[in-house]
């Protein structure tokens, strides 16, 4: 099924430039036909349905040639973090014993070590790796005699681990079927056409830069630009939507922030960008005003979870940001919100847990361990929404994450949304503490200009919160513990806050 | 600051470099002696985000994008290499 969709594109327009890669163009004709060989090279090496291929690879044209290669043979493609240590590659290859591993050649080392340990032998492909090399499965040239049996692409496709920053792994595993549903309601949602251009600066190693830029880029006929994640910068990256008229662009929050403290940016004509989604974490209403007053573009909020893909997006474009809504229902999706544990076939809150039912959903976790994804069909996200008059969601904060001060709820985003409306606060988290008295206490660290006090910040608190929600103590912070994904990691902060 | 050795890197670009390296992570760069081979991971602990920041706030200084396709990537290797890299765009036609 992903095979096809990107045949299909293929057909339609096979001279058409699918993916740039720094100066380098690949057509779809020409893609595809290094697809089947790959294919045909995986074939070779035992690659069948449902065999278990681990990749650890960086984000360039091979990448996406691998992934579309592994769904061709309706095998499945873990994608390992890029980003991991030695100790938590150990940790996922322990656990799902891929039959093959496909990686870059500096993880090379860690990786035999790790596969030593496995019970069952794996074979690793990598730079200079005997007998079979990186160099070997992406030979260009004629394809191997035989052309690779295209077995029925059905069943589980991609399996990503969330980052281990906080325990064990996951693996969240996602069929071909639910993740065509994911590029089919983007593609509609986005009206993706053979003429965007898409830049993709996301790493593929992840689940969103492959299920929500280049996927769905070369289903609906487009290129998608590869920038290597950790070589981007806001002006190159302005430089790059500007002068290559990049229609589609996702990025973190963070990121964007960033781009608005670009000074002079006239030369810079972000007028070809149509949709530029803010992915990862919430995007604070301060970015998203400050990006449109800079570049006149509306950055689109969302909502999703590697379980379940995008379900809420707001894809508003060329006006001026409202407030902090992460928009509407993706088509096909439902959404209700739970107050109280209610069922979600019973009960919708204006207020209350987001649940969701829809084709997009992953299938299950990798582990029993991990209990099972879904209640009665239904996700329930952990994540807490309310809805407006006008049927837009708006994300209000985490169950885990109340804060209970002596019995009265919390919300940390609400407090942080408080706090970063004051001048010179540059970022803020909100944690609750324990407290022998009140359960809990707020306290808050700030990211700000050397000026700012304590007092600034808890006069502006007691101004517009109610007294439980202000904070018991404010502190300053050079910067807040950030996980790879521009995640701030609370768990961090929580826990040098009982050491200090 | 400390002193600058006599194989001397381009003086301005590594004090600039040094400059707000201390001034963005102070908790990191701490009292921490900065020389040209001071590498910027695994001494100064930098994580990915840490240079996305360090790039942007350079790049804001220099008004011009820092990296580009052809930038090796372990641009970021050290203090020096990094410091050397932006010598070398300091020179560069701006029309490139």
């Amino acid at each position: 099924m992903l095979y096809s969709l990107f045949q299909a594109a293929a057909a339609r327009a096979p001279e058409r430039i699918a993916i740039w890669h720094n100066s380098r163009s690949i057509s779809y004709h020409a893609l595809d036909a290094r697809i089947r060989s790959v294919s045909a090279r995986l074939n070779e090496l035992g690659v069948a349905r449902g065999t278990k291929v681990a990749t650890c690879v960086d984000s360039r044209p091979e990448t996406l040639v691998l992934y579309y290669a592994i769904a061709r043979l309706g095998a499945q493609l873990i994608s390992l973090d890029t980003n991991s240590t030695r100790a938590e590659l150990e940790q996922v290859l322990l656990r799902c014993s891929p039959a093959l591993v496909v990686a870059e050649g500096r993880y090379r080392e860690d990786l035999r070590a790790a596969l030593a340990s496995l019970p069952e032998p794996a074979m690793l492909i990598s730079e200079g790796s005997e007998p079979h090399s990186l160099a070997d499965l992406f030979r260009e040239g004629p394809s191997p005699s035989v052309e690779a049996k295209r077995a029925p692409e059905v069943g589980p496709f991609h399996i990503t681990f969330t980052s281990g920053s906080t325990g064990r792994p996951k693996g969240i595993v996602v069929s071909q079927r639910a993740l065509c549903q994911r590029i089919g309601a983007w593609i509609a949602r986005a009206e993706l056409s053979a003429a965007d251009e898409h830049l993709c600066a996301l790493t593929l190693s992840h689940a969103v830069g492959p299920q929500y830029a280049a996927f769905p880029a070369l289903s609906s006929g487009g290129s998608v630009h590869l920038m290597d994640p950790l070589m981007i910068t806001p002006q190159r990256v302005l430089r790059y939507l500007s002068e290559r008229r990049i229609t589609h662009f996702a990025a973190l929050p963070y990121f964007y922030q960033l781009m608005t403290t670009v000074p002079n940016v006239e030369a810079f004509d972000l007028s070809a960008l149509r949709v530029a989604m803010s992915v990862a974490a919430p995007l604070p209403e301060e970015t998203a005003r400050a990006f449109f007053a800079k570049f006149g573009v509306t950055l689109n909020n969302g909502y999703g979870l590697s379980e379940s893909g995008i379900v809420i997006a707001d894809l508003t474009q060329r006006t001026a940001p409202r407030d902090a809504t992460i928009g509407t229902p993706q088509p096909g999706v439902e959404i209700r919100l739970l107050s109280d544990g209610s069922s979600p076939s019973r009960s919708d809150a204006a207020e209350g847990e987001i649940a969701v039912r829809s084709q997009t959903l992953a299938d299950r976790y990798f582990s029993d361990d991990d209990g099972p994804l879904l209640r009665d069909g239904w996700l329930h996200t952990g994540d807490v929404a309310r809805r407006d008059s006008e049927g837009r969601y708006h994300i209000v904060g985490r169950l885990s994450q109340f804060i209970n001060v002596a019995g009265s709820k919390a919300m940390p985003l609400e407090i942080e949304q408080v706090i970063a409306q004051i001048d010179g606060v540059r970022e803020v988290a909100v944690i609750g503490v324990p407290d022998p008295r009140t359960t809990q206490k707020v306290a808050a660290f700030v990211v700000g200009d050397v000026e700012l006090s304590a007092e600034r910040v808890l006069q502006h608190c007691r101004e517009k919160l109610a007294a439980f929600k202000v904070p018991a103590y404010v502190e300053f912070l050079s910067e807040l513990p950030k996980s790879s994904l521009g995640k701030i990691l609370k768990t961090q902060l929580r826990s040098n806050s009982e050491r200090g | 600051m400390s002193a600058t050795p006599v194989n001397a890197e381009p003086p301005a670009h590594i004090e600039i470099l040094c400059a707000v390296l201390r001034e963005q992570f102070p908790d990191k760069v701490g009292s921490l002696p900065l020389s040209p081979e001071t590498r910027l991971r695994d001494e100064i602990s930098l994580d990915s985000l840490d240079l996305l920041t360090l790039a942007a706030v350079i790049e804001n200084h220099y008004g011009r994008a820092v990296l580009d396709e052809q930038t090796n990537p372990n641009v970021f290797a050290t203090v020096g290499s990094f410091s050397r890299h932006l010598a070398a765009l300091s020179t560069e036609r701006v029309d490139s």
